[in-house]
């Protein structure tokens, strides 16, 4: 029955190329091969979001009336609404630590260097795309969490130079966070980020499938003979399924032990709590912009963080092109100091942010 | 037209319509390479040409850019002009028209009775949060409750005797400086003004 439908397709579109190169396809195994997972993690937890998120918009209603109630209602009303909420907030966290790991991860074995400078840009659109979906997701529930901390969040856009107004009008529907915010994000986030991230995620992965997994920059020059190699089917897929099926059961874990909170229905007429934070994801930047003076040399303290900030994500972005040493085929010292002083920066931040 | 006749290097199915030289200058007849439009519907180059067509580019030659230039300007204007009224429309619809509400200027709060000396409370100004301090000495001052840092909503803290922002730790004292944290400019203040028993407050000038 099966090989019918096979053949059947297989007269038709002609299979046997894909079948080919999947068979001729093996993935590197070394000491850093542990690396390679975190893509696919990501992958999975992206599939997850896109699952429950459907889900949840079977019920969600993106107003200002209604947000906090329906979600309210998916939590105490609906069979297992608890469950699909709580694993889409979790696997977005999860998700952007996923992906986090696999940049680090990519940028430390210099995954990025000729011929994959396309899929490190890709990967980082698709990095700043997950970053957005967190920030217009984190506003839907319409707690006073959220609202303050969207107040915040795209309060810092004002800061940016010539543009920066208009901007602050766009993202907010109006001057101020109101319903017509609310309606905005829920756009973006249900339709122009999934619609983006597909076309960009489609890029990244045909990329990763015609040029295979990087091999370490030492790794390369050694002889064919004493390389290790695993085929990636079934081998390696097998071994991706595998670990999706254990991000699956920590989901499933977290989201029944440490169910995601609603708090408070938002109010824009009352004061900000002690406590308002962003993600955990944007608490380092947060966390710089509180010890930012007020003005820095001639200009506004926010302002320069946001360019500084701006200036650096740019200068992340475009690694490929200015690490000339890693070009050469030679081992940048300054390539790995500058990722373990982004680590630590972020890490000591992401601390100090939730410790003040 | 006066490509008429054989067409010399041109698929026999293809009709000429027009002939013009590649480059400007046409320096050596022979070796000149032309382009030619077909009803293939894409242009051709061809070195081998035949009399009325040699004709035509030398004679016509200089009138034939000119109106090609005009030609290509003409396209290339409208397909700006195009752009602009797809991308227009557009950009203008994502920004919100400004909301036609009543500005207010000025608004009840309630009876001087009812207010706490040491408390504050917000009120509503129109779309705005004004925060509203009795202070312990029985003065009652307005600001704006909103943070000129980030736009958080700001608090009376009879604790610490400041107006306090929660989100990033800016301290305000009670005529609206800035006495501690990020915030880079004070508080707008608003005017208080007691009416018997009632408590307004107004926006200042």
């Amino acid at each position: 029955m099966w090989k019918r439908i096979y053949q059947w397709i297989d007269e038709r579109v002609h299979l046997e190329d894909v079948v080919d190169f999947l068979g001729k396809k093996y993935v590197p195994v070394h000491s850093h091969s542990v690396w390679y997972y975190f893509g696919g993690v990501s992958l999975f937890l992206f599939i997850i979001q896109v699952v429950t998120g459907i889900l949840l918009l079977l019920y969600y209603k993106g107003t200002e009336d209604l947000a906090f109630e329906s979600i309210h209602y998916i939590m105490s009303k609906v069979e297992f609404g608890w469950l699909i909420r709580s694993i889409h907030s979790w696997a977005a966290n999860l998700f952007v630590l996923a992906a986090m790991i696999h940049m680090f991860s990519v940028y430390f074995t210099r995954a990025y260097r000729k011929p994959r400078e396309i899929t490190w840009l890709t990967g980082m659109i698709l990095f700043l795309l997950a970053l957005a979906f967190g920030f217009s997701g984190y506003l839907l529930p319409w707690n006073q969490l959220a609202f303050f901390a969207t107040k915040v969040g795209t309060d810092i856009v004002r800061s940016v130079p010539v543009v920066g107004e208009p901007l602050l009008t766009f993202l907010r529907a109006g001057e101020e966070v109101t319903g017509a915010t609310l309606s905005r994000f829920f756009g973006f986030h249900v339709a122009v980020l999934p619609g983006i991230f597909t076309v960009f995620l489609a890029i990244h992965l045909i990329l990763v499938q015609r040029q295979g997994m990087s091999e370490p920059m030492e790794l390369e020059s050694a002889a064919p003979s004493t390389k290790r190699t695993m085929p990636f089917f079934p081998n390696f897929l097998l071994r991706d399924l595998l670990l999706w099926l254990i991000v699956l059961n920590v989901l499933a874990i977290l989201a029944v032990f440490f169910p995601w909170e609603l708090g408070e229905k938002a109010d824009p007429f009352a004061p900000a709590f002690a406590g308002i934070k962003p993600e955990w994801y944007f608490m380092f930047m947060f966390q710089t912009l509180k010890y930012i003076p007020s003005h820095v040399l001639f200009i506004d303290g926010d302002t320069f963080g946001v360019l500084m900030f701006s200036v650096g994500g740019v200068l992340w972005m475009l690694v490929p092109f200015w690490d000339q040493r890693t070009k050469r085929g030679e081992r940048s010292r300054f390539i790995t100091y500058l990722g373990i002083f982004l680590v630590a920066y972020v890490i000591l931040f992401t601390i100090l942010g939730y410790l003040s | 037209m006066g490509g008429t006749g054989r067409r010399a290097g041109l698929t026999s199915a293809a009709s000429v319509l027009r002939i013009v030289p590649r480059s400007m200058k046409v320096e050596n007849e022979s070796s000149a390479e032309y382009y030619v439009w077909s009803f293939g519907n894409s242009w051709t180059t061809t070195n081998t040409f035949e009399r009325g067509a040699r004709l035509e580019a030398n004679q016509g030659g200089e009138r034939r850019s000119n109106r090609r230039d005009f030609l290509s300007y003409l396209l290339g204007g409208g397909l700006v002009a195009w752009a602009v009224s797809v991308i227009y429309p557009v950009l203008a619809y994502l920004i919100p028209p400004k909301q036609a509400g009543v500005e207010v200027t000025s608004v009840k709060v309630g009876k001087l009775s009812e207010i706490a000396t040491d408390s504050g409370v917000i009120i509503r100004f129109g779309t705005k949060p004004v925060l509203l301090v009795r202070t312990a000495a029985g003065d009652l001052k307005a600001f704006s409750a909103t943070c000129t840092h980030l736009d958080c909503t700001v608090q009376f803290r009879p604790d610490m005797g400041v107006i306090w922002c929660a989100c990033h730790n800016g301290k305000f004292d009670l005529t609206g400086r800035v006495i501690a944290g990020p915030p880079p400019r004070p508080l707008d203040e608003f005017n208080v003004l007691v009416q018997g028993e009632d408590v307004l407050v107004s926006k200042k000038g």
